[in-house]
């Protein structure tokens, strides 16, 4: 099932990456040895939305990041998301709550469709339980400008999880922003492992003040609350962890 | 520089000289910069750094060169950037050698210019382009006068100030008199390289708008406009997606503006005599700016429009979009300075210049405007788009309250038609009005066909653009501009072309129909000799300047018989305009939206003539 999924996966995103490096004909009976008028260019960009220091009240304090990376044209395009953290203090690696390789396609003015395989777990490290899903992504601008991200996931295990990302800017003045968001997960099936139950998850909910430096640069501050509901919370709790939290945060958006 | 700087430049020794001579005194006086725009302006006594016609060799270097008073590194022109002025006479045979000494290929195109299609410049459409070290020689006959202008047609070199202006001088006395001219040479310079201001534009959006609304400008309107209707207007745009002061996509926060390759601070001066009669050339050789251009203190009488000569129409500002010209008069009277200002038209800075009778003279610098937000307009006159490419922002340009545009649509009327009109700007509502029915309206005005010369429904001619107030100052619209005498052709239409404008803002995709030029297959096809009716809609919420190469577009505005004609047409957002074109010139043609990243992203097609 593992693997299965990760050749899909792959094969699709590369299929789909192919596909893109080929252009319509020019279409005009220009000599052959001339150039196009107009050259196109697949380019790529890094995107690290949140590497960020958080203090939690009650847990442990982290090192979080969120980043994404895209190479390809302006419809088609290869992604590689990473979210993770790593707990401070707790003698164990850094954990990647998902790491994803996404084909993707803009399918709407302001939407992209991705689909490709992700990982959940440490990297070259026993500490974290790890496992494999196939990703399904809606990624994209809603009216009101919401920056959202949802996905869906199929575990190689047949587990069914999905979530929602959503940011706002609030332009302060033309470098600061208050940026509130809103991660919500839910799941279809127990993953006690994990520490997944069924049903609402958990909710976290954030606030940032960012200052641009530079367009590409941002240092910012910030609070955050974060619960967890249902069996989730009852797993949280069975292994003695706060099932509500908060805490600040201090951290830099930068991208190239 | 000296002569030794150029080694084995295959240029004639007199332009060497020539070149010296002028950057002689350019960094005496006033940096290193072209000498046509001396301060006495091109009159027979100070002909040094016009390459006269009709034969003219030009050399294309890129070199370290100080531009706005800081280490640059531009194209370079016969040693000069912007390059030298080149002037032509009518009913000359033009020869123009042009050398390249880039380590890429390059080109140049005359802009305005009725020529043979392989002597265009554009490669790839009128030939494969000039190679490093290569020399192509230009020939074409000059079978027209008045104010153009050059640049590369390579890739993004045009920004790097590869352009120049091109004068051609008329073989009969031109319809107005002036006793000395200048050229006012326009363009915008940035000290980032311009992959990196694409790259930039296409990876993350209004990177260089530093003029966005904040939450002051929201309670601003709050206490201006009352809570209800702010609310209203904000979240219309939320909805959209889009920005109201998306009003240039690249803005003086990177660019330099320079009059005649000399920054604000530079001052480029041109002298009068009081009472002397000035003609003024002006071009917009910029890569993504329009400008506004006044003189306070003066009436500029506008009597050329893109080198063809206009019944003379005074004003007090004018906006010149990318790749147009305008010839102006001014007289001077008064033994004082006037201030030459061309402001960016998103208000965000200014190339700027003195008309003063000695040098080291100067006026006072107007104060800059604010921006103006864009407002909404009804849907009428846009509706016809094309979903099937991810292309076409949903709602094209609108105006309201904020539009000094529209002084005769009150605020309370904007509102509510607003509220209503919303409806329709969703997705669905969008996909609903085909283009079928765009035209069947239009056509069902006239039974088929407007005569030539009729305005088209859509077309806000008597509006001269965001930001611009006709009630507080005489402004020149493109109603203003009527031709001295009809042109030849006087066919009615035989048929009807219709292009869209369009574009994804986000993704940074422009594009003719909701396509780009890699998407689309073959050629525009213009039957020879054929007499068409080209219609522009613009679907986008941006002005776009749309460039016909090889042939005239007759502007089709109202003025019956005396419409004028242009190389480039400015469009509005949402504007639908219409020109008529003989298509008299056998060949391939370029076709495209001369703001350079525009193009550059996919708003290009290729004209055939057969």
């Amino acid at each position: 099932m593992k693997s299965r999924i990760i050749t899909v996966g792959i094969g699709t995103s590369l299929v789909m990456l192919a596909a893109t490096g080929s252009h319509a004909e020019d279409g005009y009976d220009a000599p052959h040895d001339w150039p196009s008028p107009i050259t196109e260019h697949s380019r790529g960009s890094l995107l690290v939305d949140r590497l960020e220091y958080a203090s939690a009240d009650k847990g442990e304090d982290a090192l979080a990041w969120d980043f994404r990376a895209w190479y390809g044209g302006d419809l088609n395009r290869l992604y590689l998301k990473g979210e993770g953290e790593n707990v401070q203090g707790d003698n164990e690696a850094a954990e990647f709550e998902n790491l994803d390789l996404l084909y993707s396609r803009l399918i709407a003015p302001f939407w992209e469709l991705q689909g490709g395989i992700g990982y959940q777990g440490g990297i070259a490290t026993d500490d974290h339980p790890g496992r494999y899903f196939g990703v399904i992504n809606l990624q994209g601008l809603a009216p009101h400008r919401f920056e959202t991200d949802i996905d869906l996931r199929v575990s190689d295990d047949g587990d069914i999880s999905a979530g929602l990302e959503g940011e706002y800017d609030l332009r302060l003045t033309q470098r600061t922003y208050l940026q509130p968001r809103v991660e919500i997960a839910v799941a279809g099936d127990d993953v006690p492992a994990f520490g997944v139950g069924e049903g609402l998850n958990s909710i976290r909910t954030g606030l940032r003040l960012r200052y641009e430096v530079t367009r590409k640069f941002a240092p910012y501050l910030g609070v955050y609350w974060e619960k967890a509901y249902g069996e989730t919370a009852d797993l949280a709790r069975i292994e003695g962890k706060d099932v509500e939290d908060t805490g600040i945060v201090a951290g830099l958006r930068f991208w190239y | 520089m000296t002569t030794a700087k150029h080694p084995a430049l295959p240029v004639n020794r007199r332009q060497v000289l020539k070149g010296a001579s002028a950057l002689g005194l350019g960094a005496m006086t006033l940096g290193l910069t072209p000498a046509w725009a001396s301060p006495w302006g091109q009159t027979t006594a100070y002909p040094q750094g016009t390459e006269s016609g009709p034969e003219v060799s030009l050399a294309i270097r890129r070199a370290a060169y100080p531009v706005a008073g800081r280490d640059a590194r531009p194209i370079s022109i016969n040693g000069t950037s912007p390059g030298p002025l080149i002037r032509l006479k009518e009913g000359q045979d033009a020869v123009l050698r042009v050398t390249n000494l880039l380590e890429e290929p390059t080109s140049i195109h005359w802009h305005g210019l009725i020529l043979p299609p392989d002597m265009d410049g554009v490669p790839g459409v009128s030939f494969a382009g000039i190679g490093p070290g290569d020399t192509f020689s230009y020939r074409f006959p000059v079978r027209q006068s008045g104010t153009y202008w050059y640049h590369s047609h390579s890739g993004l070199q045009e920004q790097l100030g590869h352009a120049g202006p091109l004068i051609i001088d008329a073989a009969e006395r031109e319809p107005f008199r002036y006793d000395r001219e200048h050229v006012l040479l326009l363009t915008d310079w940035s000290f980032e390289e311009p992959a990196t201001i694409f790259r930039n534009l296409k990876t993350g959006e209004g990177y260089y708008n530093f003029q966005e609304r904040t939450v002051a400008d929201f309670f601003a309107d709050v206490e201006k406009h009352g809570f209800t209707d702010t609310a209203t207007q904000r979240a219309m745009w939320a909805r959209m997606r889009m920005s109201s002061r998306d009003i240039a996509d690249v803005t003086g926060s990177t660019y330099t503006y320079l009059m005649n390759g000399h920054s604000p601070n530079q001052n480029w001066t041109a002298l009068f005599k009081p009472g002397e009669t000035q003609r003024l050339r002006i071009i917009n050789g910029s890569a993504m700016s329009y400008f506004d251009v006044r003189i306070p203190g003066l009436t500029m009488t506008v009597v050329a429009a893109d080198g063809q000569p206009v019944q003379p129409v005074p004003v007090d500002e004018f906006r010149i979009g990318i790749a147009e010209t305008y010839d102006v008069l001014v007289k001077p009277e008064a033994d004082t300075a006037y201030t030459l200002f061309a402001e960016s038209m998103d208000r965000s800075g200014y190339a700027i210049g003195t008309l003063a009778p000695r040098l080291g003279m100067a006026a006072a610098i107007p104060a800059r405007r604010r921006i103006a937000d864009r407002g909404m307009e009804a849907m009428g006159s846009h509706a016809g788009m094309d979903m099937s490419g991810m292309q076409t922002e949903e709602h094209a340009g609108m105006m309201g309250p904020n539009q000094p545009d529209s002084p005769k649509l009150d605020h309370a009327r904007m509102i509510s038609m607003d509220s209503s009109g919303m409806a329709g700007m969703d997705h669905a509502g969008m996909t609903g009005m085909d283009h079928a029915g765009m035209t069947g309206m239009a056509a069902h005005q006239a039974g088929g066909i407007l005569p030539a010369g009729t305005v088209q429904p859509g077309a806000r001619l008597d509006q001269p653009g965001i930001g611009l107030d006709p009630r507080e100052r005489r402004v020149l619209v493109y109603r203003d501009l009527k031709a001295i005498r009809p042109w030849p052709d006087r066919r009615p239409p035989g048929r009807e072309l219709e292009l869209h404008l369009t574009g994804n803002m986000e993704r940074y995709m422009w594009s003719f129909d909701g396509k780009k030029f890699s998407e689309v297959t073959g050629p525009i096809h213009f039957a020879k000799d054929e007499r068409l009716r080209l219609i522009l809609v613009n679907n986008t919420m941006m002005e776009h300047p749309i460039h016909l190469h090889g042939m005239w577009m007759e502007l089709e505005n109202g003025a019956g018989e005396l419409i004028p004609r242009k190389h480039t047409l400015n469009i509005k957002p949402g504007e639908r305009l219409s020109a008529l074109v003989t298509a008299d010139a056998e060949g391939s043609w370029a076709f495209h939206c001369h703001l350079l990243y525009h193009m550059d992203a996919g708003m290009f097609r290729v004209v055939k003539v057969a």
